[in-house]
């Protein structure tokens, strides 16, 4: 693939499919150990993110979890996460209206955004408020009269506790009259209500714009922008063909270092480089504020600088504070091109070289052998190998 | 640079385009062949993205100047006896008629039949309002509340309004790129190390500042290690960190060489922080404050602290949940207040908490939608008891929510001039009048 060129690397990526091997896991309802097996979902999935076969499928399931952003810390559910985790790999590069269907009466999510025990006459507004602004159409585009009367069309799902919260629906709680919602009127439930939302034009440009932020790292300009809805709405909104829409752009190679990797992105990474063992340490997740499945609320990991701040950089420091590292892989010859070339850095500051021989020259005169370490961490830490 | 290493080029950054963005194949490629780039320098031009195309905050959590942020900076702290502020965010919308309960006025049981309060259960105040148990600590050592603050035009969005109140923007229409604490961290800026810290994973755009250094900071120990001067890695990271960190030469790394230098900087202030006070609560909100008791008392410099608590969004089950808070509020801020006045800081620090929203008067279940006008609880230098009107609850606004009787832009602007002297309109969109005899001056 490597020698293929571009255009082939890209093909490549866009034909994805899952590939990772989902492991099989059983969660006990109502019990305290199955937190330990929500840790192993957790681990699991930053590996599947770590695995070297891990290509852009895996990214795509990142960037459904960011944006249907869903907390175990509310769910308490092992089981419901994990099946919405299963959902999202399902569609990730599939259609976006089939999983909007589906997350919709998807427990954790009926769990997290209150659609559990709604019902016609004390509707919640949670779910049919965010469905709008966060996951489909973003704000401006409805009225508060539309989440009070789409709340009451999604009203009448609830969990039974009594048989590990098995998804029902009570035809008495759901509403059985006619609404106005987004310019229509009809006797709608959920699956007319997630329809009407995706047929909204403004559903497409509004995916598609998120979806540029995140694989090229700066907003489409208008026109792009249209020109991705476009192609998106045309396809039925199959994510695939957006997907490869943005990618084959020239915009997509032309433009680097133009957002902050996130930390997932930035462990995986740095794990890689400097050949950390495979079961990945939670806590360093913790400690840089990205865990998956415990999101800060239901709009995801903010964007932007805050990635950068003092305290995200310092924490990429200590990454290799207690790690061993072998010195074979800095060449002694070229010790900063070796230690570049390892990290892929392959346009770096003269700053950056001039902090990593430092480094590597503090460290030798110890007559250590750490001073691999050193150079790594700081080839890490950089500003170039924190930029995606 | 050749064609055949400019199109094998093209090749590694298509790669790095799609793995760089955290996949492991970035190590794996580094073993394919020669490095194709060897000049140095970046040839970016533009900064890192930081506009979003979600409606989240964005927040830089680092917006100061390089100028203070040479490792080793010696901490020059602002006179003993400096007025700080720290703000508690109440995360999710706070249910103002549960932590000040009208349980006197007029449709109060009607809107709430199963979440209302009986007046046997507060700390009453006088025949229509009265505290939320929970907060009994603290109102023994002087607990102030303003009533009915909100917006002139209330939104029901959480991050609409999270928003508005981070960049001290009621109507949403400024444009501020700052956060409100950030502004005021300007102006107070003297020469610290930093002016302004949030505490724990909290959201920190109310701290995006111009020039002052404002920051996050998870725990105390977080840094300590690279100051360990036996530690022969940490002594070889910290001059590798302090090239590192020096800022200038490219404007699309400047955001990460700052928050280095930050970082270097501040992780010294940390190190020479007295111990903790005992007495906090094991709770998110008692660590962070007993973190925040030690940077005060420790003459740190920092002016503002903001620490979020949540969280508030009580659709469901509110009763218990919101009682588990207020009695964290209370517990703990009543010891911040005691351990202030010990360490003979008590009239120079002021605790006043914030909140997107509150709830919907009329409950929902079991717990309550968000809503508009909401109460703010404010300790430490303050003259206790109510402070504005309470909304009404028998006229309600078009939404069937709280009047606004406060704006935000009087209560902020009441923060900035009567507690830190800054005029308000210097850091607001607009000078309304503050608040007077809220803050004690």
């Amino acid at each position: 693939m490597a020698r293929g060129g571009a255009d082939a690397v890209i093909a490549a990526a866009i034909e994805d499919t899952d590939t990772a091997a989902v492991p099989d896991l059983d969660f006990e309802f109502d019990d305290d150990s199955q937190y330990e097996t929500i840790e192993e979902a957790i681990r699991w999935m930053i590996s599947a993110q770590q695995d070297p076969g891990a290509f852009l499928h895996e990214k795509l399931v990142w960037f459904w979890h960011d944006h249907f952003a869903t907390s175990v810390d509310k769910v308490d559910f092992g089981q419901a996460m994990w099946e919405q985790h299963l959902l999202l790999r399902r569609h990730a590069l599939g259609n976006f209206r089939e999983m909007c269907q589906e997350i919709t009466v998807d427990r954790a999510m009926l769990i997290y955004l209150d659609g559990d025990g709604s019902t016609a006459d004390a509707p919640n507004e949670n779910y049919a408020r965010e469905l709008m602004e966060l996951f489909t159409l973003g704000r401006g585009n409805y009225t508060e009269d539309d989440i009070r009367a789409g709340a009451r069309a999604l009203a009448g799902y609830w969990l039974d506790w009594d048989n590990e919260l098995s998804l029902e629906f009570d035809e008495e709680s759901a509403y059985q009259g006619t609404i106005n919602f987004l310019g229509q009127r009809g006797r709608f439930r959920a699956p007319e209500i997630v329809d009407i939302v995706c047929d909204q034009e403004a559903c497409p440009e509004f995916i598609a714009a998120k979806l540029h932020q995140y694989l090229v790292g700066v907003d489409p300009t208008p026109e792009r922008r249209t020109e991705l809805a476009r192609v998106f709405r045309d396809s039925g909104l199959e994510i695939r063909p957006l997907v490869a829409e943005i990618l084959t752009h020239p915009s997509f190679l032309e433009t680097r270092m133009s957002r902050p990797r996130y930390p997932v992105e930035w462990l995986a990474a740095a794990r890689a480089v400097i050949g950390l063992p495979d079961e990945p340490d939670i806590w360093r997740y913790e400690e840089m504020g990205q865990v998956p499945w415990q999101p800060p609320n239901v709009a995801g990991w903010p964007p932007g600088n805050r990635w950068l701040a003092a305290d995200q950089m310092l924490h990429k420091l200590s990454i290799l504070q207690w790690t061993d590292v072998d010195p074979s892989m800095v060449d002694p010859e070229d010790p900063v091109g070796s230690i570049l070339r390892r990290c892929s850095l392959w346009e770096v500051s003269q700053t950056t070289r001039d902090a990593i021989q430092k480094g590597i020259d503090t460290a030798t005169e110890t007559g250590d052998d750490w001073f691999a370490a050193v150079a790594l961490a700081t080839a890490v830490a950089s500003p170039e190998f924190s930029l995606a | 640079m050749n064609t055949s290493r400019k199109s094998q080029g093209l090749d590694r950054r298509a790669f790095l385009r799609l793995l760089g963005m955290g996949s492991a194949g970035a190590g794996l490629l580094a073993a394919c062949g020669s490095n194709p780039w060897p000049s140095a320098g970046s040839s970016g031009s533009s900064g890192p993205a930081t506009t979003t195309t979600t409606t989240t905050a964005a927040g830089a959590a680092v917006t100061g100047s390089s100028t203070t942020t040479t490792a080793g900076a010696a901490s020059s702290a602002p006179p003993t006896g400096a007025r700080t502020l720290v703000v508690i965010e109440l995360d999710g919308g706070n249910d103002g008629m549960a932590t000040l309960v009208p349980y006197g006025m007029a449709r109060y049981h009607e809107l709430r039949p199963e979440l209302g309060f009986d007046p046997s259960e507060l700390v009453v105040i006088d025949d229509e309002v009265g505290f939320h148990p929970g907060l009994s600590p603290l109102v023994e050592k002087g607990l102030a509340v303003v009533q009915g603050v909100g917006v002139p035009r209330p939104d029901l969005s959480h991050f609409q309004m999270y928003d508005r109140w981070a960049t001290g923007d009621q109507d949403g229409t400024a444009g501020y790129r700052t956060g409100f604490l950030g502004r005021c961290a300007d102006v107070l800026q003297g020469d610290e190390v930093a002016t302004a810290v949030s505490l724990g994973w909290g959201e920190s755009r109310y701290l995006a500042a111009e020039k002052a250094l404002t920051m996050t900071l998870p725990e105390p120990d977080a840094f300590g290690f690279l100051l360990d001067e036996e530690d022969d890695y940490a002594r070889a990271g910290l001059e590798a960190l302090t090239i590192l960190a020096r800022d200038g030469d490219a404007p699309i790394l400047s955001p990460a060489r700052r928050g280095l230098g930050a970082g270097l900087a501040f992780a010294e202030v940390l190190k020479g922080l007295p111990e903790p006070s005992t007495g906090y609560g094991e709770d998110d909100l008692g660590l962070q404050l007993a973190l925040a008791s030690r940077l005060i008392r420790g003459n740190s410099g920092i002016r503002i602290v903001h620490v979020t608590m949540g969280s508030f969004d009580t659709h469901d089950d509110q009763r218990p949940e919101h009682d588990r808070l207020m009695g964290e509020l209370g517990s703990n801020l009543a010891r911040f207040v005691d351990d202030m006045n010990s360490a003979g800081r008590g009239d120079d620090v002021l605790v006043a908490t914030v909140s997107e929203f509150g709830r919907r008067p009329e409950q929902n279940g079991s717990g309550t939608d968000h809503g508009a006008a909401s109460v703010a609880l404010l300790a430490g230098a303050v003259n206790p008891g109510r402070h504005g009107e309470h909304p009404p609850l028998d006229r309600l606004d078009e939404e069937d929510d709280l009047t606004t009787t406060v704006t935000m832009n009087q209560y902020l602007g009441t923060l900035a001039s009567e507690w830190f002297g800054i005029p308000s309109e210097d850091v607001l969109p607009v000078s309304e009048p503050t608040l007077p005899g809220l803050v004690k001056v």
